[in-house]
């Protein structure tokens, strides 16, 4: 009975550890795998996973992935999983009795401990999947049949040969997302990594003050996390103020220049969506979503797409959009309140905080976009709607990046002649006297 | 765990319920079902695959339909259940037995707690027989520069199946665009390769051959092809083509060509054939299709504008010129077909059909890539007498776009993004000896609203095939990966 305690000890002891780590220091890491997955709860979708060799672990994986999108849920699910995986290596070590179990009972303790960590040191490289968690556990699973279930020395013998093809046909042999590329000691807890993806959580989560508390504790120097910083400022009003206090990267740390790579181009697809230019930030996220490596689709992206169509006015997109998020756990919920609002027309949507602010921030004239003109946009969206206050502190700033104090001057007499009076254009009067 | 629970009994309930009421104290109304697809009035060919339907209502499909289909000459069948979902073998075997008849459809419902009968609505069967064996089509996102899994695929038309010819998922970072084969014979197709290894495939016969995607002396790569109907030619256009992203119009994407000209390929001599005429400096020459009988070729032309500044003026003329296929040269003028820019329109995508008497086109209000075109409708242009119509018949408000004709002539597929404006769809219509089409429909799945609901994909650039595409595409990866390409020549 002492040892059982001792043994669900240890485990829960892993248990808890896990739930700790992916709550806090790894919660972003979480983020990052819930993002770019879109997990239907429909038949269609779980037959087509199982069509494909190792599709089943996905499915499995997939679904546990999808309650990463609250933290606090899916590291409850990431510490079952450990627990579980400790306590079946446990099992089936205990089960071989090689070295006679009460003999060697603490090198099976440590023994035991053995996969757990070695996943938990892979899964710091945050490219692989966490199919690998399913596969894992399907991989002793397996064992576990072979060793403590099947007693007859024929069938052990068979299931020998059936077991590895059991597990390639569930688990498959690729949980890597970058196709052509593999797992490396290089990527695991890479610094560089996860502070992208801690900024990346927080401007999807749209938490500015935690950004630029970030940014306060360290300077940042990676270009997506210049764009963010520099968005939460303007999002809080303090560009003018502020904005000078952090590292700068000219001009693409307010609009970095198109890649075709997801993180950074969800970033700057967050800055045109909050300046009000909807078609940008529509092909920065339809981009984003296309350059995931794994090709799979992302609800993050999905959801913004079905928000700027609704903005745009093209209901039909959105909709299409909504139905496909209804078919999910946690977007369920919003994609049907959305769509209400769809249904009830221009209107509801003029009304909605967000929505309505947005769709009279967008622009009526069309044009080319050209990011070479982008301050001249910013100026178009602020003449359109004056209370664009983040066009004006973008515009404004470029051009102080730019190190072009005409063009500076003659945006804030522009400014001063469409904005009656605005607190934030007081920052930038320091510029004025300075130059 | 609550949540838990509640997924799995979801899952269950998805997986292994179907409604198996019958319709009891049912109400008329007097209105056609609502349908996704829409089939009412539809015109269909025997054959087809079965036209399964879902009832929506509010959005959501209708979870219990009860639906009769009765042949106007014989046969009848019977679907009850969550969609309106018929046998291939009974569907087709009715179908065959009411050729130039009609079915007639009825539909009930259970909606809001009772049973609802709608108006019968009618398909009709065409006389005309679609004896090709399937379509191809790319399937990719409607995207802007960057594109996931893509590729070319075949569906069979009496059935649901559909098979890839090839796709970018085994090699990393490639796309595979224009696919075309030769009046719907799979036996000699073209497509290129972007990426990477880069190439333009040629597939004669079974023999494969990769030509080298860039080509100075024609100053960019291959792009939109068509075979001479010898199959000793094939056409392509050399295009530099840039986009342009609008800030604020619904069109989201503006596609436009810095020059373009057009080439003739001989895949025997691999030799290039240029004219002056189809490669003027000021005009830009594009989507060049030979005339059934190959003696004349047929191309868009507009003049070179400025761009990206005056992309709106940028208008195409329906042209034609002579072409001698013995030895492969052009006449020496440039006839206009149709005026386009005379009526402030643009004209792209000419398709002639393979009996000679139409041609098939898509008329926007500027510049070629009628995709990206809301306003693009089809239009038919009566070769003999030289008169054009818009196809009514067909035209939706969205983007009505890429079109080819089956093998016969008697049929159309065509693109269309009617359903949301920005995802395309793969509609079929009858044209008849004379131009006049029917109510098209939508290509049938077995599941139409979940299909079409769930995908994230376009179909584009659809043509009939006669046969079963046979490519060897585990072979194709290598050969793209090896980056052995046949180097093209020009002419003297």
């Amino acid at each position: 009975m002492k040892k059982r305690v001792v043994e669900y000890s240890l485990s829960c002891i892993i248990g808890v550890l896990a739930y700790f780590f992916w709550a806090l220091p790894f919660r972003s890491v979480l983020n990052y795998h819930e993002e770019f997955q879109l997990f239907l709860l429909d038949s269609d979708y779980f037959l087509s996973h199982l069509k494909q060799m190792g599709g089943f672990s996905v499915y499995i994986s997939e679904f546990f992935v999808q309650f990463y999108n609250n933290y606090w849920i899916g590291s409850i699910v990431i510490a079952i999983e450990f627990f579980f995986i400790h306590q079946l290596t446990l099992t089936i070590l205990k089960s071989f009795n090689v070295f006679g179990v009460n003999n060697y009972r603490i090198l099976i303790y440590c023994l035991s401990l053995v996969p757990t960590l070695v996943l938990w040191l892979v899964l710091g490289d945050v490219n692989i999947m966490h199919s690998l968690i399913i596969a894992v556990i399907i991989a002793l699973l397996l064992l576990y049949v072979l060793v403590i279930t099947i007693h007859s020395a024929t069938y052990r013998f068979i299931g020998l040969f059936l077991a590895p093809i059991a597990y390639v046909w569930l688990a498959g042999t690729s949980h890597y997302r970058i196709p052509n590329s593999t797992f490396s000691f290089e990527h695991v807890y890479n610094h560089k990594t996860l502070q992208i993806l801690d900024y990346d959580f927080l401007v999807r989560t749209n938490r500015w003050q935690q950004i630029i508390e970030s940014s306060e504790q360290k300077q940042p120097d990676l270009p997506l996390t210049v764009c963010a910083t520099n968005l939460a400022l303007g999002m809080t009003n303090q560009i003018g103020r502020r904005a000078k206090e952090f590292y700068q990267n000219g001009t693409e740390g307010l609009f970095p220049p198109f890649t075709k790579e997801s993180f950074s181009t969800l970033t700057t697809a967050e800055v045109y969506f909050h300046l009000g230019l909807m078609n940008t930030a529509q092909r920065y996220y339809f981009e984003a979503m296309e350059a995931s490596p794994n090709y799979s689709k992302s609800c993050r992206c999905i959801r913004r797409l079905a928000e700027t169509n609704m903005i745009n006015g093209q209901y039909e997109v959105a909709r299409k959009y909504l139905h496909i998020l209804s078919k999910t756990l946690f977007y369920k919920k919003w994609a049907c309140r959305t769509l209400q609002l769809i249904n009830a027309g221009d209107w509801a949507i003029l009304q909605h905080p967000l929505y309505g602010r947005l769709r009279r921030m967008r622009l009526n004239e069309d044009f080319l976009f050209s990011d070479r003109e982008i301050d001249k946009i910013c100026g178009r969206l602020l003449m359109h709607n004056n209370e664009n206050v983040l066009a004006m502190q973008y515009m404004l700033f470029y051009t102080l990046l730019e190190n072009d104090y005409n063009k500076f001057i003659q945006y804030m007499h522009l400014v001063k002649n469409e904005m009656s009076y605005c607190q934030e254009l007081a920052s930038f009067e320091k510029y004025v006297q300075k130059h | 765990m609550k949540v838990c629970l509640k997924y799995i009994l979801f899952v269950t309930v998805l997986l292994f319920s179907s409604c198996h009421n019958k319709p009891d104290n049912v109400t008329r109304v007097d209105q056609f079902p609502p349908i996704f697809p829409d089939y009412v009035d539809v015109t269909i060919p025997v054959g087809i695959a079965p036209l399964n339907f879902n009832v929506v209502s509010n959005g959501d499909n209708v979870p219990c339909v009860d639906v009769i289909v009765k042949g106007s000459i014989a046969g009848e069948l019977h679907s009850n259940g969550s969609l309106a979902q018929f046998d291939i073998d009974d569907w087709q075997s009715l179908v065959a037995s009411n050729i130039g008849g009609h079915l007639a459809v009825t539909v009930c419902a259970y909606v809001e707690g009772k049973w609802i009968q709608y108006n019968d609505f009618s398909i009709n069967i065409s006389e005309h027989l679609l004896d090709d064996w399937g379509l191809t089509y790319r399937r990719i996102a409607p995207g802007y520069e960057v594109y996931s899994k893509m590729g070319i695929y075949q569906r069979e038309l009496s059935s649901f199946d559909e098979f890839a010819i090839i796709e970018n998922s085994n090699v990393y970072g490639m796309c595979v665009n224009c696919h075309t084969s030769n009046r719907a014979n799979p036996n000699q197709i073209v497509f290129h390769v972007r990426g990477d290894h880069g190439a333009t495939m040629i597939q004669l016969d079974g023999k494969r051959e990769w030509l080298k995607a860039l080509n100075d002396s024609i100053g960019g790569s291959m792009v939109y092809p068509y075979w001479h109907p010898s199959g000793r030619y094939c056409a392509f256009s050399t295009n530099q083509t840039r986009q342009g992203f609008h800030v604020s119009d619904l069109n989201r994407i503006e596609v436009f060509d810095m020059s373009s000209d057009i080439l003739v390929y001989n895949p025997t001599t691999h030799e290039i054939v240029w004219d002056s005429l189809l490669t003027t400096k000021d005009w830009s020459e594009n989507c060049p299709v030979f005339s059934p009988d190959g003696k004349k070729l047929y191309f868009i032309t507009c003049c070179q504008q400025s761009y990206p500044m005056h992309y709106k003026d940028e208008k195409y003329n329906l042209c034609s010129i002579d072409f001698n296929p013995d030895d492969g040269t052009f006449g020496d003028k440039v006839d206009t077909l149709f005026n386009a820019v005379a009526i402030g329109k643009s004209l792209t995508w000419p398709k002639p059909s393979y009996d000679g008497k139409h041609l098939l086109f898509t008329l926007i209000d500027y510049g070629y890539f009628s995709i990206w075109h809301r306003e693009a409708e089809q239009w038919i242009l009566d070769i003999q007498t030289g008169k054009a119509r818009p196809i009514d018949e067909i035209n939706s408000n969205e983007s009505d776009s890429f079109h080819n004709w089956s093998s016969n002539s008697r049929w159309i597929v065509f693109t269309s993004r009617r359903a949301n404006g920005l995802y395309s769809q793969l509609f079929l219509a009858s044209i008849d000896e004379n131009g006049q089409a029917t109510k098209p429909f939508l290509l049938p799945q077995k599941n139409p609203l979940e299909y079409y609901e769930n995908t994230l994909f376009s179909f584009n650039t659809p043509d009939f095939t006669k046969k079963r595409v046979s490519f060897d595409s585990k072979t194709a990866y290598k050969e793209i990966l090896s980056d052995n390409r046949t180097q093209t020549k020009v002419r003297e």
